[in-house]
């Protein structure tokens, strides 16, 4: 009678899009190095790393409700296969966050995890260290998840944000290169809309989309510290900066109508549909998203992927960030059988080509050819994000400020406006918490 | 009062739209969950379906969901919490129904505030309980939180046995029958039409009830129907026709059950203030 | 054994498990609930930092805990237009009316329906490009709407669900009371010659007194408690314009990792359900006596 379910559905994908997992800084100086076809990690090499007795079952929570029956039930066979004594089941969590931190409060976690938004500095509190697994030297994000120099969680894939788009649209529009300043960026929106194609897919009002203009910013400034610098800035979010930039480029997206016709009522799934089919013509997004468009009815020779040109100086950089972050429950009772799944997930499931994501390992390339292609692009600058400062993330949390929520904002108001009451609200949190 | 025939037919008409409106979104779901994904997407929401014996859809949500496990799944845990929820409903209606006690109106008060209760932020004390007695990931977690009784059954109950009459009870204690043997002979067979309409009224609302299995019992091999919705969002959700289908498939079962059994649901809720 | 003491012995056996069950997963998590709001605790980590009332504090501080209250507000005025329609239905069903069975079932419906699913389906029924209820609209020349993207229609629109989901219970539980109403009162007062609206107003209504409050009292904490109709349907969005406060309190726990702040909201909602529900009682229970 009294509705209070906790109705357990969200509109996610099935990807990180909360904030970027906090933790103390160890950065990361920007990288270039575009991924190098090599052989993959053999199978001996992974069985020597884990110890011998890998059996016992395992439980492993996942994120994707979708994919339990089908996908993960594949990875579940193929592990036994290797290892016919352990045993995988799978707990799907929707709406990840909430749950999992209920679990690690309550000591009743999983014993492979994917690790929640939370400080670095508690990782040892919950997870085993994952140095033993050999991996250190050819995972990509390997300081990410660590501290004191331990590895605590290992990344299941990477992502960077770039235009995605149907070719079709742009041929249909007359489009003959992809853009590669903002000017031609605009001029081929401009067409696109004169074609009568929704020249980009914002999903503004389901919100979360509209996280890559955070990776804009931080490509844009160059700086993997972007938003912990925050900490030493007068104004938290100049209203000069590049997060400022990156908004008015959306904002200009939405005044001249190359958004949906109706930004109120997007909707995430069906915006796949219409960029397969050709009626929307781009995505703002993250690689992960290309599979999504073909499993929608795209060929996929017609989906394209390029880095977003957010300025008219010709240079392109693009940003690389983490996925979840695969760990081990500390506690587990079959710690090297947990081990040695995560180790397999990462070398062999081949997840992160399922998923559309950067490979786990660096020299390892990725099969979905828009992002080999994207990632090859001559002159591509990329920056590699650095992990977030607590004492940014404590902030932010105290002031429960939403990048997201900034960024649907500006639609309505002023960017001037909008950052100060942002500004504001950093300040308050900040006094209130003494940093 | 003498009934015109305007005013009748103004009650019918409001009647009628009142049954359009509860009709309308169940039509669109049912004529569209039998469109393949071309058909949907080439006809629009109101076009009739080519065949209404296309079950493709259903069968997918059938073998995706794993239905025959989740119906298990649900069966075992309404059966255990329904036969301590009904028992300890009876019990605590009976006591504070028939015997006046210091502490009697404090008990009451305590079952009506729970309601007030946000349940949401105190799941971590829940959880914290559940684990603490082994229960998390085994059927007996959810039962344990579904068979206490809650303010409106007691209320239901409470009516019913206000309307028994004391003198029954009287004159069983005067034939020497125990207070146990009242209960158990007397109010408890008096109380079938009530009884039914909590069984079905809580059998329909541990069927929906999607975020306590979820929490207390993920395990895979634990899945129960309501959560089964959960598997054709994310990627699929785009499928209108599949989605229409699996809601259709969550839905018929306590549909079948309410439109067979209605009667008894409303015999208890009515018939219970009658004195 | 004497008939009191079994009174007594029956008392406490009948009691003690139900009262055990009631304290353990009611009363207990409440309090914990209320020495959680005292603390800074993340929501996971073992360490709970003591605070005062620092997490009050705040609150009080901070005007959007409250402005979100409003959107509950729709949710309120539609539950007490639900209660209107469902005591009318009630009393049309009471009278002899050929098919009234089949009404009465058709109404109650939706009830009985899982409500995850009915937010979905009515998702299908809202949405801008692809929903039945625009396209029906544009058949009559309407231009489509926004109905789950307009910050002012939103919690009504929402606030139609509920009580597309709900009004049937409120009708049955009124045509139980009604039925119950002596059918001598009545027979009375028309003898008397008192008009139909008399008759409710000097006796249907307030022989149903205490039925509207339960009715009222289930409609305001329903209200106050709104979470999953907005939380699948728009994620409190536009702009927040849907958020209501549990949905706050839950983001506040789990997404802002502030469960003791949430925990003081929690408690703050508490006292409001309490306070509106006194007031309410006193308005309706001091009426009529």
């Amino acid at each position: 009678m009294i509705v209070l379910v906790a109705a357990t559905i969200s509109a996610c994908g099935g990807n990180n899009k909360g904030n970027n997992g906090n933790s103390t800084p160890s950065s990361q100086a920007a990288s270039s190095e575009a991924p190098v076809v090599t052989e993959t990690a053999s199978a001996t090499a992974s069985e020597a790393g884990a110890g011998t007795d890998i059996s016992g079952k395992i439980v492993f929570a996942t994120n994707r409700t979708d994919l339990i029956d089908t996908k993960f039930k594949e990875y579940a066979e193929a592990f036994r296969a290797k290892y016919p004594n352990a045993e995988v089941e799978f707990e799907a969590l929707k709406d990840y966050e909430s749950a999992i931190k209920l679990r690690m409060a309550t000591a009743e976690m999983p014993d492979v995890i994917l690790i929640p938004n939370m400080p670095n500095a508690q990782l040892p509190d919950y997870f085993a260290e994952l140095d033993d697994l050999g991996l250190n030297d050819v995972i990509r994000f390997k300081d990410y998840k660590s501290l004191n120099g331990k590895v605590y969680g290992l990344v299941s894939g990477g992502s960077t944000t770039g235009i995605v788009y149907n070719k079709k649209a742009f041929e249909k529009a007359g489009i003959t290169a992809v853009p590669k300043t903002l000017d031609e960026f605009y001029a081929a929106s401009e067409k696109l809309k004169t074609a009568g194609i929704v020249p980009m897919a914002t999903n503004y009002k389901d919100k979360w989309p509209l996280y890559g203009w955070q990776h804009v910013a931080i490509a844009m400034s160059g700086n993997p510290e972007f938003w912990n610098d925050r900490l030493k800035q007068e104004k938290a979010f100049e209203p000069e900066g590049a997060w400022a930039k990156s908004l008015s480029i959306l904002k200009t997206i939405i005044d001249k109508g190359y958004a949906e016709k109706d930004i109120n009522s997007t909707n995430w799934e069906q915006s796949k549909k219409d960029v397969a089919s050709g009626r929307m013509a781009m995505y703002l997004l993250p690689n992960w998203v290309i599979p999504q468009v073909i499993e929608n009815g795209a060929a996929s020779e017609d989906v394209g992927f390029f880095p977003f040109p957010y300025d008219n100086s010709g240079t392109l950089t693009t940003l690389l960030t983490p996925d979840y972050f695969y760990a081990v429950s500390k506690n587990s009772k079959n710690l090297a059988t947990a081990k040695a799944f995560v180790k397999w997930l990462i070398e062999e499931s081949g997840h992160d080509d399922f998923s559309g994501f950067i490979p786990s390992i660096k020299t390892k390339q990725s099969t979905v050819k828009q992002l080999s292609d994207f990632l090859a692009t001559p002159g591509l600058n990329f920056v590699e994000i650095a992990p977030d400062n607590s004492d940014a993330m404590e902030i932010q949390n105290k002031g429960q400020i939403d990048f997201n929520d900034m960024a649907q904002e500006i639609a309505v108001s002023d960017i001037a406006g909008v950052f100060d009451k942002y500004n504001k609200k950093w300040d308050e949190a900040k006094k209130a918490l003494g940093k | 009062m003498k009934t015109s025939a305007a005013s009748l037919s103004f009650k019918y008409t409001l009647l009628l739209f009142a049954s359009l409106i509860v009709f309308f979104p169940l039509y669109i779901l049912f004529i569209n969950s039998f469109k393949g994904s071309a058909e949907y997407g080439s006809t629009n929401i109101f076009t009739l379906p080519r065949s209404f014996m296309n079950f493709e859809n259903f069968k997918l949500v059938f073998e995706r969901a794993h239905l025959d496990e989740a119906f298990l799944n649900t069966v075992i845990v309404i059966g255990l919490s329904l036969i301590g929820n009904i028992l300890l409903g009876t019990m605590v209606s009976y006591v504070l129904g028939r015997f006046e006690f210091k502490g009697r109106k404090l008990i009451l008060g305590l079952y009506a505030g729970a309601v007030v209760i946000p349940a949401i932020t105190t799941q971590v004390a829940v959880f914290s309980i559940i684990r603490t007695l082994g229960l998390f990931n085994t059927h007996f977690a959810p039962v344990l939180l579904y068979i206490g009784a809650d303010v409106i059954q007691i209320y239901i109950l409470l009516q019913f046995i206000r309307n028994i009459p004391y003198e029954l009870d009287e004159s069983a204690m005067i034939e020497g029958v125990s207070l146990f043997g009242i209960f158990y002979r007397i109010i408890v067979p008096l109380l079938t039409p009530a009884i039914s309409t909590l069984i079905i009224l809580k059998t329909i609302s541990i069927y929906n009830d999607m975020y306590t299995p979820y929490l207390y019992m993920p395990a895979q091999r634990l899945g129960v129907v309501s959560t089964t919705l959960m598997k054709f969002t994310g990627n699929n959700s785009a499928e209108w026709q599949l989605i229409s289908a699996a809601i259709l498939v969550i839905l018929l079962p306590t549909v079948l059950l309410y439109l067979f059994l209605q009667r008894y649901i409303f015999s208890g809720i009515t018939s219970g203030a009658v004195k | 054994m004497s008939y009191n003491l079994q009174k007594k012995s029956l008392i406490i056996s009948f009691m003690l498990i139900p009262l055990v069950l009631l304290l353990t997963f009611t009363y207990y998590p409440a309090a914990r609930l209320i020495y959680l709001s005292f603390t800074s605790w993340d929501g996971y980590s073992p360490v709970k930092q003591w605070v005062g009332w620092d997490n009050y504090r705040t609150i009080f501080a901070n005007n959007e805990t409250f402005s979100v209250l409003l959107h509950n507000m729709a949710y309120f005025a539609g539950g007490i237009v639900q209660n209107v329609v469902a005591f009318m239905f009630a009393v049309l069903l009471n009278g002899k009316l050929k098919g009234r069975n089949v009404f009465r079932t058709t109404l109650f419906l939706p009830y009985i329906m899982n409500g995850v699913a009915v937010a979905f389906m009515f998702g299908y029924v809202f949405d801008t490009n692809n929903g039945s209820l625009n396209f029906l609209l544009e058949r009559i020349g309407v231009e489509p709407v926004s109905w789950l993207g307009t910050p002012v229609l939103v919690n009504f629109v929402l606030a139609f669900i509920s009580a597309w989901k709900f009004m049937g219970f409120n009708m049955v539980v009124y045509l139980g009371a009604l039925q119950s109403l002596p059918e001598d009162v009545f027979e009375a007062a028309r003898i008397d010659g008192a008009k139909g609206r008399q008759v409710l107003r000097y006796i249907t209504l307030p022989g149903l007194r205490r039925i509207i409050e339960l009715n009222l009292f289930l409609t305001v904490t329903g209200a106050l408690e709104v979470f999953d109709l907005p939380f699948v349907l728009t994620q409190g969005g536009p702009l927040n314009a849907s958020a209501t406060y549990v949905q706050k309190v839950v983001e506040t726990a789990f997404h802002y990792s502030n469960f003791g702040l949430a925990s003081a909201m929690s408690v703050i909602l508490m006292l409001i359900v309490v306070v509106v529900v006194s007031v309410q009682r006193m308005l309706v229970l001091g009426k009529g006596d």
